[in-house]
């Protein structure tokens, strides 16, 4: 008897949704749709669909088959459903009807109730946004870079009618922008700044974050016209939601309220910088557990007074200054003391000449201070004096031990904080002097390891000369060829224990088992080796040439002169 | 008709006798009975019309109470009197609601975003809540808690592309740069510019948008460029006039084609066939030889096998370099990165207030949404300039039609004559 076999119904199969495989979407077609077709689905204008992806964080994607062609724009399917759950787009359709409102009164020459409606128009927040793409403190902390780089952009930008940017979007970026310096300021996080032709980069360290950010030059900018700003409005309008937030919760871990209340006259003179300064610094409780970097920082320019000439930039210099626990003030309107104050010990200025100068105080270019925050030290002034091109500035963002590249100003700079960290008395606190005393022991104990390793490995080399000599004779060798054997064989040697030399004084505290290691290593692993050091040799022979560039410059330079 | 007679009713006499009295006699009989009796009923108190029977007639007593106590038939069907106890409403069975997101939020409310009158934005504005506290800050309203619902695993939110948000520069492109750093930023920017150079020198050259036909008059510069080569143009032209005799005027539309006849026919088909068989013949041929050379055929495939996989192999590096430093293609154009801001050697001066800096930041920040993939890249369309007005001189309208067919005639005028001539 034959069993009727039953087909097996599966879970999928019993809904009433269910469609067979012929009948339904498969593959990439289910899980990517064009934007057109997004558009249908969610029924509403393209430019409400590129804001509402901006807020929500939605962008396109990149599916394995174009299935519609290579000119379209691909959704997750995902995506476009949970957009169309947003509420939003209810408020959207609400405000749009309430606009008709206010046109009809218009149109019916009723002023007064045109007027009436444009008062109590609905407004709309976006703080369930920012909850919904940064669940914690963290996610916002790390995302902060683009948020800042942009606040500082609209604040310089000018409230334009063309392209309708207005003017409150530009207060409150630079009010968010000032929030957020006046913060930076008063926990000494600013770590790094570097002055390029785009703008200034600023990097702080905050809650173990490094954020970066550009705020550009203090120079009048233009809005290029292939640039779409009602894209860059919408996300200004995004990220001024998430720095408030963030500000928020930052000036509460430090004990201020936030919304820092502004003296109304203070905040006219200088445009609102003076007085956050005086409420962040004013207010609040001093956080002990404070970093050995932001110890550093704070004690930078401590007892230092500093005085700001009028063609300096000053907002970036107010910044940086202030950081790394300077003072300082300039000429104009509330400014905390004169040019004429007998304490100050620097003036910033940047013209060719100076007409009167004070004999108590340093002339000194801006330069100086953004290379002294970078190199934590206070670089000799005697290179960043007037009417003289400063050394170049250099890029803090660059690492150069990963290069292998020192530029020889950098050389200079490591020279000095070498010698300011041995100079540097010791603290009262006595773990800074146990690190001291450590990191010399520690020395000394690697010069001693280096001592004993290289008399070991002549040790060994003179072993082996004997050995082979030996074989030679029983060979039957005759000398003078021997010699010239040897001699390859010596250069090849040399090169090998210089290159095992340079690998000794690198930092190791096991220099001593490094170098038996290297002796007992199998076949296999002294290829690798060797490979590693062809490696580092290629480095060193692209340094080289470098210099050797340098030099001909540098000849051709005396010979052009002389 | 009724039951009175057909009598006639003209004249008082005739309608006297047919106007009945009764009704008028009647009431005063009654009249007097009253009156002999006691007066009209209505003018009688109730007293002494009725009395209230207060005997105890038990009889009569409990013939009423009995007929009390029956129920109406009607009210008796209305009470129940089963011995099934009634059944009350099913009880639903309450949903227990999951801490995750198990529950629907209820999509049918209003707004979860309230409207709220400009004044209470201010206000709220004034006291913003700290959205990341561990308890519920403002925000356990209906806005928050629709998050927490709507916790979907959405498709990758970090960025699609590795690229940071703030690209820094090189070295090189600092204001008062060394000059190995200068040299090298200097060198990318250069480079960027030479491959559009490249491009454009290798690409083939364009179509150009006018050409100018045979019997247009040619630019000046033309003709001197046509005195060059004339020579051979004329033998080409001869050449290719003669031999060609038969060939229709390239201008001519009519084509006549010939009808095929039957032989015509069976003889295309006898051709076909026959090509067919041939084509049999020589695949099985192939087929032969082909099992003799077997070993070969395999070499032949593991080598085209080889092939294939390093073709594909290549392509993946390739796909996975040009990934690293391209966002994917988003839309209809390319990806073009901001060309590289670095002062020229002649601006280097050393001097911040002298910095020809970059004024055009907004373009920066647009250009980096594009590289990391947020928005597809995008080229501004140009509004459309319309044409030109044309001017039209009256008189003038099939004057361009003419011309052409004139020409046209010429042409054929031409040829008819280049035909007849005969070649040495």
């Amino acid at each position: 008897m034959v069993k009727s076999t039953k087909k097996k119904v599966t879970k999928a199969q019993k809904s009433k949704q269910y469609l067979p495989p012929g009948k339904r979407k498969l593959g990439n077609v289910a899980k990517y749709t064009t934007r057109n077709k997004a558009l249908n689905r969610l029924q509403i204008k393209l430019p409400e669909f590129r804001r509402l992806c901006i807020l929500k964080g939605i962008h396109p994607r990149e599916p394995k088959k174009k299935f519609e062609g290579q000119n379209k724009t691909y959704y997750h399917v995902k995506d476009i459903n949970f957009l169309a759950h947003e509420p939003l787009l209810e408020k959207d359709r609400d405000l749009k009807a309430y606009e008709k409102k206010i046109k009809k009164a218009k149109a019916k020459k009723n002023r007064e109730l045109a007027e009436r409606f444009d008062r109590l128009r609905p407004t709309y927040t976006l703080d369930h946004l920012v909850k919904e793409r940064y669940p914690s403190f963290i996610d916002a902390l790390r995302d902060m870079d683009d948020p800042l780089t942009m606040l500082h952009l609209f604040a310089t930008l000018p409230a334009d009618n063309v392209q309708k940017i207005p003017v409150e979007r530009v207060q409150t970026a630079r009010r968010l922008s000032l929030e957020w310096q006046a913060y930076v300021t008063r926990t000494n996080s600013l770590r790094k700044i570097f002055v390029s032709v785009k703008g200034i980069y600023y990097q702080v360290d905050i809650n173990g974050q490094k954020i970066t950010w550009l705020t550009p030059h203090a120079l009048s900018q233009v809005l290029p016209s292939d640039v779409d700003f009602r894209v860059m409005l919408t996300f200004v309008e995004f990220y001024e939601t998430l720095v408030g937030f963030v500000n928020f919760k930052l000036y509460h871990s430090l004990g201020i309220s936030y919304p820092p209340i502004i003296d109304q006259r203070l905040e006219r003179a200088t445009a609102g910088v003076e007085e956050l300064m005086e409420v962040v610094n004013s207010d609040g409780t001093s956080d002990e557990l404070e970093d050995e970097e932001t110890l550093r920082c704070k004690t930078l320019f401590k007892d230092l007074k500093f005085f700001l000439a009028r063609e300096v930039p000053r907002d970036s210099l107010l910044f940086t200054i202030r950081s790394f626990g300077g003072k300082v003030s300039w000429d104009g309107d509330g400014a905390p003391y004169e040019e004429n104050d007998e304490t100050i010990t620097h003036q910033i200025v940047d013209r060719p000449t100076q007409g009167h100068k004070f004999l108590s105080r340093d002339y000194v270019q801006p330069q100086w201070v953004y290379d002294s925050c970078n190199a934590r030290i206070l670089l000799p002034a005697e290179e960043y004096v007037l009417g003289r091109v400063p050394p170049p500035h250099l890029s803090p963002f660059v690492d150069n031990e990963a290069e292998g590249y020192i530029p020889e100003y950098g050389e200079t700079i490591k020279r000095l904080q070498a010698a300011s960290a041995n100079h540097v008395l010791p603290l009262p606190g006595t773990e800074e002097e146990m690190v001291d005393r450590s990191e010399e022991e520690a020395a000394l104990r690697r010069s001693e390891a280096a001592e004993v390793a290289a008399k070991e490995q002549e040790a060994v080399a003179m072993e082996r000369t004997y050995g082979e000599e030996l074989a030679k004779e029983l060979a039957g060798v005759s000398y003078s060829a021997s010699l010239q054997d040897q001699d390859d064989k010596d250069a090849m040697e040399d090169e090998k224990q210089e290159r095992k030399q340079q690998v000794v004084p690198p930092p190791a505290a096991e220099d001593e088992t490094a170098t038996l290691a290297q002796m007992m290593m199998p076949k296999k692993t002294k290829k690798l080796y060797e490979a590693m050091q062809m490696g580092i040799g290629k480095k060193k022979a692209g340094v080289e040439l470098l210099k050797q560039r340098k030099k001909k410059v540098e000849e051709k330079k005396k010979g052009s002169s002389s | 008709m009724g039951k009175k007679s057909k009598t006639s009713r003209k004249g008082k006499k005739a309608w006297r006798a047919n106007i009945s009295t009764a009704d008028t006699d009647e009431f005063i009989t009654q009249q007097a009975i009253e009156e002999r009796s006691g007066g009209p009923l209505d003018a009688v108190p109730n007293e002494s019309l009725y009395f209230v029977d207060k005997s105890k007639d038990t009889k009569v007593e409990k013939k009423t109470k009995k007929h009390r106590e029956k129920v109406l038939h009607c009210d008796s069907v209305l009470q129940r009197n089963s011995l099934v106890p009634p059944l009350k409403a099913p009880l639903k069975p309450k949903r227990k609601r999951k801490e995750k997101d198990g529950a629907k939020p209820p999509s049918k409310k209003p707004a979860a975003v309230s409207i709220v009158t400009k004044d209470e934005a201010v206000e709220e504005k004034n006291l913003p809540a700290d959205v990341w506290e561990e308890g519920d800050g403002n925000l356990s309203s209906d806005p928050g808690s629709q998050a927490k619902k709507k916790k979907k695993k959405l498709a990758s939110v970090a960025h699609p592309v590795e690229a940071p948000a703030v690209e820094i520069d090189a070295p090189g492109c600092s204001y008062n740069p060394t000059f190995a750093d200068h040299q090298e930023a200097l060198g990318a920017a250069v480079a960027q510019e030479m491959v559009k150079v490249y491009q454009k020198v290798l690409q083939p050259p364009e179509v150009p948008r006018i050409v100018r036909g045979p019997g247009h008059p040619t630019d000046e510069e033309d003709l001197f460029f046509l005195d060059v080569d004339a020579e051979d143009e004329e033998e080409e032209e001869e050449e290719g006039v003669v031999v060609d005799g038969s060939v229709p005027p390239a201008d001519s539309r009519a084509v006549k084609v010939k009808k095929l006849t039957r032989a015509d026919l069976n003889r295309i088909a006898r051709r076909k066939a026959n090509l067919r068989a041939e084509k049999e013949k020589q695949e099985k041929l192939r087929l032969k030889k082909d099992v003799l050379r077997l070993p070969d055929i395999i070499e032949d495939i593991n080598a085209h096998d080889e092939e294939a996989e390093k073709f594909r192999l290549r392509r993946m590096v390739a796909r996975a370099e040009r990934r690293a430093h391209e966002p994917p293609r988003l839309g209809k154009h390319k990806f073009k990165p901001a060309p590289v801001q670095v002062l020229l050697t002649e601006e280097v001066t050393g001097s911040l207030r002298q910095i020809k800096g970059c004024y055009t930041l907004a373009r920066d920040r647009f250009k980096s949404l594009e590289r990391r993939g947020i928005i597809e890249p995008r080229v501004k369309v140009g509004r459309n300039i319309r044409k030109k007005r044309a001017e039209y001189v009256q008189g003038s309208k099939g004057q361009k039609e003419r011309d052409m067919h004139a020409a046209l005639e010429a042409e054929r005028e031409v040829s008819k004559h280049a035909l007849s001539v005969v070649p040495v």
